[in-house]
């Protein structure tokens, strides 16, 4: 029994290393990744974003400041086209 | 400016207004609209023009709204050596047009045989107007479709409500428009004009002062009746959707009711009849395009005026 014991300790070693030294050896000669995009273009041209202060329209006199925005309404076309 | 955008009457309402109460304006406006729909629609059962129609033959008592609407129509009957004529309903039915364009568009023409529906009614001038007592009386076998003359009323009523609650407004109702004022920074408005061979783009921009923008068209309700294209523009010398030169005519006018009816009276009688009713009317001015994209106006009509 203590023969069988040991055994299986040494089996479950052995196929450990040899799995792991396996799975090294795979990877290692896998293709290398490439990158999904020109490396040139890799700096994505994003806008900056904005400060607040360009958000900050004036002061309220209350002490703090106040936030302005522009309204960009939607604008319809009157049209006629018969009914 | 702001606006403001629904359906009612099978169109696209759209306002514009400026000024502080517009919000107000438009719910009041469309509350008008909402209601005059109510009354003036012959695909209602409940409306009171339905109930007019059911009453042929015997004097009927009607509200002030649907009394100055007939007495119009019947003025501008006249008016057009009776090219516009609201009692050509029978023959609209029978061209298959039996219930709403929307309706029409989706379930196709109601399989009701053409002999369902009276062959001539009575003339529309012997309709009879009891102004005193505001009644009216239909001959039997008449029957009104007031459709576009309503829609052209209610535009202009509907601005006049919004003027009310504003410096400027604008009402289309499915481009039948009233203006009031002009938008601040601005002499007029600008109105574009679709091209009737495609809806998907414009045939040129109307700079528009005040009052009344009314076209009509030949190829803007149509619908397939067996193997024959049909339009709901009836002429009522023949009572089959008319025979014209020209696809759509727009009319300018002080009011939106004789807009819509000088439109559709032009539209169906052509160049002679456009060249009689804008000399006897210097109010109104049109503009007529051909299956070609000419447009052609009042002054010389036998030239396009532009390319």
């Amino acid at each position: 029994m203590k023969f069988f014991k040991s055994a299986l300790r040494v089996w479950i070693t052995v196929a450990s290393l040899f799995g792991f030294l396996t799975g090294w050896a795979v990877l290692a000669h896998s293709p290398k990744p490439q990158p999904y995009m020109d490396p040139s273009r890799a700096t994505l041209g994003l806008d900056p974003v904005p400060q607040f202060s360009d958000l900050i329209g004036g002061d309220d006199g209350l002490g703090g400041p106040r936030i302005t925005r522009t309204v960009r309404a939607f604008t319809p076309r009157f049209r006629t086209a018969g009914s | 400016m702001e606006y403001y955008e629904f359906r009612a009457m099978n169109s696209v309402i759209l306002m514009g207004a400026e000024g502080q109460g517009t919000a107000a304006g438009f719910e009041a406006a469309r509350s008008f609209i909402e209601a005059a729909e109510e009354r003036f629609s012959r695909f209602r059962e409940t409306s009171e023009l339905s109930y007019l129609n059911r009453s042929a033959g015997q004097w009927t008592s009607v509200s002030p709204d649907l009394f100055e609407v007939l007495d119009l129509s019947l003025t501008y009957y006249r008016a057009t050596g009776g090219l516009f004529a609201p009692s050509i309903l029978p023959d609209l039915q029978r061209a298959g047009y039996t219930r709403s364009m929307d309706e029409l568009r989706a379930q196709g023409v109601d399989p009701v045989s053409a002999d369902h529906f009276p062959s001539r009614a009575p003339a529309f001038d012997s309709l009879r107007l009891d102004h005193a007592r505001s009644r009216v009386f239909l001959s039997q076998g008449m029957q009104i479709d007031l459709g576009g003359i309503a829609k052209g009323w209610i535009a202009e009523r509907a601005a006049e409500v919004l003027s009310a609650y504003s410096t400027a407004c604008a009402v289309s109702a499915g481009g039948d428009m009233f203006m009031i004022g002009h938008p601040q920074g601005q002499a007029g408005w600008d109105v574009a004009l679709e091209d009737p061979r495609d809806p998907a783009s414009d045939i040129i921009t109307l700079w528009i002062d005040q009052g009344a923008v009314v076209t009509s068209s030949v190829a803007k309700r149509t619908w397939r009746q067996g193997n024959q294209l049909r339009h709901h523009l009836i002429d009522p010398r023949s009572g089959q959707p008319a025979q014209t030169p020209w696809l759509s005519v727009t009319v300018l006018a002080p009011h939106a009711a004789l807009a819509e009816t000088f439109a559709k009276a032009i539209l169906i009688g052509g160049p002679r009849t456009a060249d009689r009713l804008t000399r006897e009317n210097t109010a109104i001015k049109f503009l007529a395009v051909d299956a070609d994209g000419q447009l052609w106006n009042s002054a010389h009509h036998k030239e396009p005026v532009y390319a």
